[in-house]
């Protein structure tokens, strides 16, 4: 499996411009890191996250996944590389034609990795650990954006990724619908590599190894919630003073 | 003065120039796709994977099976008005041989492919692109992508594999139940010496027309999911693109049949 053997860094950007942007981000994530992107624009937060998680081509600079560069990557490769990065978009868009739990299935049963009976037996339990509470065999028109979110994180986990790239996990959600999905993140980061785009304070306070600061002006990178809550930069105290109000401890 | 008309010059040659290309080009584009997917369907042996072979599965019983009703309404419906006047008018001053012959190469192997190929692209074409374009404009194809599956294995080719064979089993059903239909009715109605058609049609096909029709509506079967599955992969960003590219499947899947339905009739 890629990256089974890696000590050092899962993922390596260096100096990435993603498309349409202009201020480059330098990152490594090792094996456990918990990497968020924090910042007032939402779509830019994503554009960073997408060009990080190999999903769209960077302007300028180099990625590396798996100690591999994106840029000598066909798309077979590329293809074979997604079975290791998870990759959670915004709004949870799972396949509006297939039911709850058969979205769930549906990697494992196309990459040929289990037979329908052990497809079904461990989507009930991922299903069961991100604290879904709907109709499994339910269409996901039918279920709330908590239930499609629950739904997804269960369907870009069930391939038991190395990485896991999360955006907006919370949003649209209220705080008591945040919960199980908060809750599962933070119990899965033995077991993986998370990267997540979010405006959740709590999140950043209690887990983030890195956290990413981006605005239109600038990208600062701090290595831990104290390193981010003693900047002076004006972007970053009114963003914390603006989200903090919406995160308080419990 | 003549700077400017020479100006209009070129824009109205740039304009008829485009619209000249426009057609090859969408040819052109079309046969890529296809050969897209069935390369890398062929590459991967795709539908004996699970998840492909269910989305091949429901395609059949959206395509083949949902679509019996309406086939049998308008089989009768063809059967007993054009096919039964047909057969009533050409037997005044044609011999058996004739009726025979017209029953065969008119009603079997013609209108039945026509009419049959003119239901799925409205059912099944039109249904098939609004699925696509809502997929790719909610995201959820490229949800798919992310997770390593090709979308050509898990949407493209069940799809066009489904309506080829949906359209070729569909249309023998048609081409049989018109045919029967109007010996019935005219047997009922005027004379029982019309079931001896029925003893002599499957007599009278030559296996080149029956190896053709297989072909013909293979070919049309294909078409009517490629269009479909190329339109709907072009939505990009709004919701009025959708009803735009399945009209747009409709139509260019219907010329395409009927001007394939010529050349193949000149082939014959």
């Amino acid at each position: 499996m890629a990256g089974d053997n890696y000590t050092d860094a899962l993922i390596e950007a260096d100096n990435i411009v993603p498309a349409g942007e202009t201020l480059a981000m330098s990152v490594r994530l090792r094996r456990h890191d918990i990497l968020c992107l924090i910042g007032p624009d939402s779509v830019r937060l994503c554009q960073y996250l997408h060009t990080l998680a190999g999903v769209k081509p960077a302007h300028s600079g180099e990625l590396k996944l798996f100690n591999r560069s994106t840029t000598s990557m066909d798309r077979k490769s590329w293809r074979e590389q997604r079975q290791y990065i998870g990759y959670v978009a915004r709004n949870a868009p799972i396949l509006s034609v297939l039911r709850g739990i058969e979205n769930v299935m549906l990697p494992v049963l196309y990459h040929k990795l289990m037979t329908r009976e052990e497809a079904a037996i461990r989507a009930r339990e991922l299903i069961e650990q991100v604290g879904f509470s709907g109709d499994l065999n339910a269409l996901p028109a039918y279920l709330n954006q908590q239930q499609r979110m629950q739904l997804a994180i269960a369907r870009g986990t069930i391939l038991e990724p190395l990485v896991l790239f999360l955006e907006l996990p919370f949003s649209g959600l209220s705080l008591a619908e945040q919960q199980p999905i908060y809750h599962y993140l933070i119990n899965s980061v033995f077991r993986r590599t998370l990267a997540l785009a979010t405006h959740n304070l709590r999140l950043v306070r209690e887990s983030a190894t890195q956290i990413l600061f981006i605005s239109e002006q600038q990208v600062l990178h701090f290595c831990s919630w104290q390193e981010l809550n003693q900047c002076r930069h004006e972007e970053v105290v009114t963003y914390l003073q603006h989200h903090q109000q919406q995160y308080q401890p419990a | 003065m003549a700077e400017h008309g020479g100006n209009s010059l070129n824009l109205i040659s740039g304009i008829i120039g485009r619209q000249v290309l426009r057609l090859p080009l969408y040819i052109l584009d079309l046969t890529l796709f296809t050969l897209q997917a069935l390369r890398e369907w062929r590459e991967q042996s795709s539908l004996r994977n699970r998840a492909t072979y269910s989305s091949f599965v429901s395609q059949m019983i959206f395509t083949g099976i949902d679509a019996l009703p309406p086939i049998i309404l308008l089989s009768l419906a063809s059967g007993v008005s054009i096919t039964s006047m047909l057969l009533k008018n050409v037997q005044v001053f044609g011999t058996t041989a004739d009726i025979v012959n017209i029953l065969t190469d008119v009603v079997a192997l013609e209108l039945g492919s026509l009419l049959t190929a003119v239901i799925l692209v409205g059912r099944s074409g039109s249904a098939i692109a609004i699925d696509l374009g809502n997929m790719k404009l909610n995201r959820e194809v490229e949800g798919l992508g992310l997770l390593g599956i090709n979308i050509n294995h898990l949407l493209i080719t069940p799809r066009l594999v489904g309506t080829s064979i949906s359209q070729l089993v569909l249309a023998i059903f048609f081409s049989s139940l018109s045919v029967f239909s109007a010996i019935a009715f005219n047997a009922s109605l005027y004379s029982a010496s019309y079931w001896k058609y029925l003893g002599e049609i499957p007599l009278a096909f030559d296996p080149s027309d029956l190896l053709l029709f297989v072909i013909k509506n293979l070919v049309f079967g294909l078409i009517i999911g490629v269009t479909a599955c190329y339109h709907g992969l072009r939505v990009q960003h709004s919701v009025t693109e959708i009803p735009q590219q399945s009209q747009r499947a409709i139509v260019n899947s219907l010329s395409i049949i009927f001007i394939l339905d010529g050349l193949f009739a000149v082939i014959t």
